[in-house]
């Protein structure tokens, strides 16, 4: 059982480091380093101007627990596994351990950067020291370990999560905020821990659900693939369709003609597709965000005009999403007017979200200057992009066929 | 309106799976093409309807070439998929509304022409559905109903009979015959031969990429004497020869 795991493993690595390659490519590595260079130094700007008040507190320990959530039990199970293993089920236990090693140290790293990055607001809402605070590190790892062991246990003995997930964390962290020692809540989650693993063999006795650990791997790799989606094409990850009534007031508006077949096509696909769209209100409110807190006159400009680049460069593969289907191919159009259509659909799009980014940034009430410049280099880029690199782009992927 | 079908080779890849066929299909004729799995009939059904581009060989409707004019080409031409293909984020009256378009329909008529069908595929009252509501069976009688409300002058229909129901399968029947009548040609791709053999005009029996024999009935027996009476008997003697 050992060793299927270990092939799993090996395997699920290979697909998701496959993965990260796409997601990190040129493009993107240039964006998320000036999304992380911008967030960083809007949230040192905010470390600097911060000053106590009593419901910081409530944020911070808000943003531990929240933080204590990430990282779930990778079980690597399948569907077929039920049949498949079910003889198996007696070495589960070995299974589930040799999962559990290999969950804990990618959950521990992210708890443990985590934790570093919000130490500085922890030191002032919760008026202590550097010193004090370092004890969080800990109590984090061992918290962690805690609850993936708890999951892990869980499949046997389906008793709820949430006391050790939240329930736990909250008391722990009133606790510290009452102005206990930091190292007292170290101790406290110290001997819970030792208390949970004193009545472990309790739960072994149980019958594996398979169903619910099946379920909950599926959804959690689906969570993982989702994540990807994002930035690449995940072949799994279709996508639903959703009516949206709310949009027909413009489907409806659309020119009826030979001359705009795909521009109603494309509207449609990018506007009731779960994946254009979700992909579309998550960059938006992530680049309105950055634009509403972050006013600098260059570094501004240069994140509104990345964000924008990014979600057109993910809009790309809409031109190409109908090729499957023959009629794209049979109707008595001209290449061109499809084309012309979808530059027309990518050029409404990206200015409606120039205009969300650019009022985002006014009501931050960034300085005039700097609305300015955004204003004029974001329109500049949408044209670029719509007349320039669209079509350089669409005859690069012709030529490839 | 006639499709020509001449010396036609082509196929994937470099190797040719159809090898120089020519047929002709008349107007106001249904035309069958009959082979078994890996024949070559998808493959000539790609060539006629433009997916794929000949090694050899062209295709054309009454002069109009594929290859010289494809624009004027592909206007003339309906086409019903095996598989049903429909876009998962337009509802079935937006498909119609999108066929119109496409060619160049005139909206009322073309809405009258729809109406109709689709009350003959009792699909009338399913105009705001998304194709993920739709069972098999009715995304086929979705992509009928996009095909026959167009005024196209030759029909391609790739394997209706499998999955449609008895009811829906007559109805198609009185289809192809309103169209034949108006003077449309009709390229149909089957197996279910006892139907064929009842409804088509002439057969184009297609084995290994060639064509074996095209005719009526009566022609086939004459060819084949000692194969038995029905398509099914002389397809299966056919086929075993080779």
């Amino acid at each position: 059982m050992d060793k299927l795991f270990q092939q799993r493993r090996q395997k699920y690595m290979q697909k998701m480091l496959r993965y990260l390659r796409l997601v990190f490519n040129d493009q993107f590595t240039i964006a998320f380093v000036f999304l992380i260079g911008g967030l960083g130094y809007w949230y040192a700007g905010f470390l600097q101007t911060l000053q106590y008040t009593w419901w910081e507190k409530f944020i911070a320990m808000f943003l531990m627990i929240g933080l204590l959530q990430f990282g779930n039990l990778a079980t690597l199970l399948k569907p077929a596994d039920k049949v498949f293993l079910m003889p198996q089920e007696i070495n589960m236990e070995r299974y589930l351990k040799a999962a559990l090693r290999h969950s804990l140290w990618l959950s521990l790293l992210v708890q443990v950067i985590g934790i570093i990055c919000l130490l500085p607001f922890i030191e002032v809402a919760f008026q202590a020291n550097l010193i004090e605070t370092l004890w969080l590190i800990p109590t984090f790892i061992v918290f962690k370990s805690l609850i993936l062991y708890d999951q892990m246990q869980s499949y046997y003995s389906h008793h709820n999560l949430l006391w050790l997930r939240v329930v736990l964390p909250l008391l722990t962290f009133a606790l510290f905020g009452v102005r206990l020692d930091m190292a007292w809540a170290f101790i406290f989650v110290l001997l819970v821990a030792v208390g949970r693993l004193g009545i472990r063999d309790k739960f072994w006795s149980g019958i594996f659900d398979w169903n619910e650990a099946i379920e909950i791997e599926n959804s959690r790799q689906l969570n993982i693939l989702r994540f990807f989606n994002l930035f690449t094409d995940v072949p799994q990850i279709g996508g639903q369709t959703k009516r949206r009534r709310w949009l027909n007031f413009w489907f409806d508006r659309l020119p009826k003609n030979p001359q705009h077949v795909y521009t109603n096509l494309y509207w449609r696909g990018l506007l009731r597709s779960s994946e254009y769209f979700g992909l579309i209100i998550r960059l938006t409110i992530i680049g309105a965000l950055i634009a509403y807190f972050v006013h600098n006159e260059i570094v501004t400009p240069i994140i509104l005009v990345l964000v924008l680049y990014l979600i057109g460069i993910q809009l790309l593969p809409l031109y190409h999403k109908y090729d499957e289907i023959v009629f794209t191919h049979l109707y008595p159009i001209d290449a061109k007017i499809r084309q012309r259509n979808f530059k027309q659909v990518i050029t409404k799009v990206l200015s409606v979200i120039g205009i969300i980014l650019l009022l985002a940034n006014l009501i931050g009430s960034a300085p005039w200057s700097t609305f300015f410049i955004s204003i004029v280099i974001i329109i500049v880029e949408i044209v670029l992009f719509s007349y320039w690199l669209v079509p350089k782009r669409i005859a690069r992927k012709e030529k490839n066929y | 309106m006639t499709l020509t079908i001449n010396h036609l080779v082509g196929g994937y890849s470099q190797v040719p799976v159809i090898k120089d066929v020519n047929f002709e299909v008349a107007d106001q004729e249904l035309v069958a093409l009959i082979g078994l799995n890996g024949a070559g009939k998808s493959t000539t059904i790609n060539h006629i309807i433009g997916l794929l581009t000949p090694q050899h060989g062209d295709v054309s409707i009454d002069g109009t070439s594929l290859m010289a004019n494809p624009a004027l080409y592909k206007q003339k031409i309906a086409y019903v998929p095996e598989q049903p293909v429909l876009y998962d984020e337009l509802t079935l009256k937006e498909h119609l509304e999108l066929t119109i378009m496409a060619y160049q329909l005139d909206d009322a008529t073309a809405w009258n022409r729809a109406n109709e069908l689709l009350k003959i595929f009792r699909l009338d009252n399913k105009l705001t559905w998304f194709p993920a509501n739709f069972s098999k069976g009715m995304k086929q009688k979705v992509m009928l109903v996009n095909a026959f409300m167009t005024n196209a002058d030759v029909f391609i229909i790739d394997e209706p009979f499998i999955g449609l129901d008895p009811l829906a399968v007559h109805d198609l029947l009185g289809l192809i015959a309103e169209v034949k009548a108006r003077g449309a040609a009709v390229l149909m791709s089957t197996h279910v031969l006892d139907t064929a053999e009842k409804i088509a005009d002439r057969f184009v029996l297609l084995h290994n990429g060639e064509i074996r024999a095209d005719g009526t009935l009566a022609y086939l027996r004459d060819q084949f004497p000692e194969a038995g009476s029905s398509l099914n008997d002389i397809y299966l003697t056919l086929a075993k020869e080779v």
